[in-house]
């Protein structure tokens, strides 16, 4: 699978919506599932695919898709 | 949950490591309007444009009622909220073991003027849902708001962005605060996400900060926010919300 598709299914899961429903630009500001609880939700499930806690900057800057793309693939995440 | 799991920011289930000035219950101060209906019963707060300083204060949302907590709002789910680990946590505190009488004596250090304990009420059947503990630092005209949300079924609702957005306003524009900051552990996503989504910008990542109730030591957010980001804030989201309105 590639990187977007999985970050789309994780983002999609921690929001409890349909993969369908994530747009390419998804991000906090568009998908009002996107709350704190699910911001919760996508951080522990990108740190068990990682195998590893995220770095505190991280929590603070996954704001879209593109970002939960990055986190998986190790880029750094462009700043909003 | 805690702003501070919101519990977003160190917010006040740990009355202990609360400084609030003043001894004086906002009960009590002087020159305020007028009290509750109902003997014994909390006063209902006044509402923001006939408020004065020391008096209780009420700020009314779309769904909540945010207001100076009084013994009589001490109800026992506050108190469980105090000895829940999941809650603490979130405010990097271990649970407590405080009484309704230690809760009254926290509240009594609230002045109403540079020191605020707010109840979160459910506006439709007036249940306390959650809390705030807010300072105002005069001498640098700093601001911060600890929030818990103690009713788990409130958590990820959008209740602190709710009432946050209320308590900011009433901080910049009623008593022109010069900024607000807040600083939550790393780990309390919620908490981050929270002030993320309210416009506050990070200014730093205090490394290994602090020590958790469990003994590790855990990074902490400096968060921070102006007046004119605050409203540079609000329009975009109120440019956002128009722009979905027009497109649905």
């Amino acid at each position: 699978m590639i990187v977007e598709d999985r970050a789309k299914m994780l983002l999609a899961t921690a929001l409890e919506i349909e993969v369908a429903a994530v747009p390419p630009d998804a991000s906090i500001a568009t998908l009002e599932a996107w709350d704190s609880l699910a911001h919760l939700r996508l951080v522990q499930a990108l740190e068990k695919e990682l195998g590893h806690e995220l770095p505190a900057e991280h929590i603070f800057a996954i704001a879209t898709l593109a970002d939960v793309a990055a986190v998986l693939e190790g880029r750094p995440i462009a700043a909003s | 949950m805690s702003d501070k799991p919101q519990p977003q920011g160190p917010a006040a289930p740990a009355p202990a490591a609360a400084q609030p000035p003043s001894p004086r219950a906002a009960a009590a101060a002087p020159g305020q309007a007028s009290r509750a209906a109902n003997p014994g019963e909390p006063h209902p707060g006044i509402p923001l444009a006939a408020w004065r300083p020391g008096q209780p204060l009420r700020l009314d949302t779309e769904h909540y009622i945010v207001r100076s907590m009084q013994h009589g709002d001490v109800c026992e789910d506050y108190l469980v909220w105090t000895k829940d680990e999941e809650i603490m946590t979130g405010v990097n505190s271990a649970p407590s073991n405080l009484t309704i009488e230690d809760l009254h004596k926290y509240i009594d250090r609230f002045n109403n003027k540079t020191s605020f304990h707010f109840g979160v009420f459910l506006k439709e059947t007036g249940r306390l849902i959650g809390f705030y503990s807010c300072y105002w630092d005069r001498r640098h005209n700093l601001a911060s708001t600890n929030v818990v949300i103690g009713d788990k079924a409130y958590w990820g609702k959008g209740a602190v962005l709710e009432t946050r957005d209320a308590i900011i306003d009433f901080l910049f524009d009623r008593l022109k605060v010069g900024k607000i900051w807040g600083n939550p552990m790393a780990r309390n996503v919620p908490s981050v996400f929270n002030y993320r989504a309210q416009g506050f910008r990070c200014e730093a990542v205090l490394r290994r900060h602090r020590i958790s109730p469990t003994g590790e030591r855990v990074d902490q957010f400096m968060f921070g926010l102006f007046p004119e980001e605050w409203a540079a804030h609000k329009a975009k989201r109120a440019a956002a919300k128009a722009a979905k309105k027009q497109g649905a």
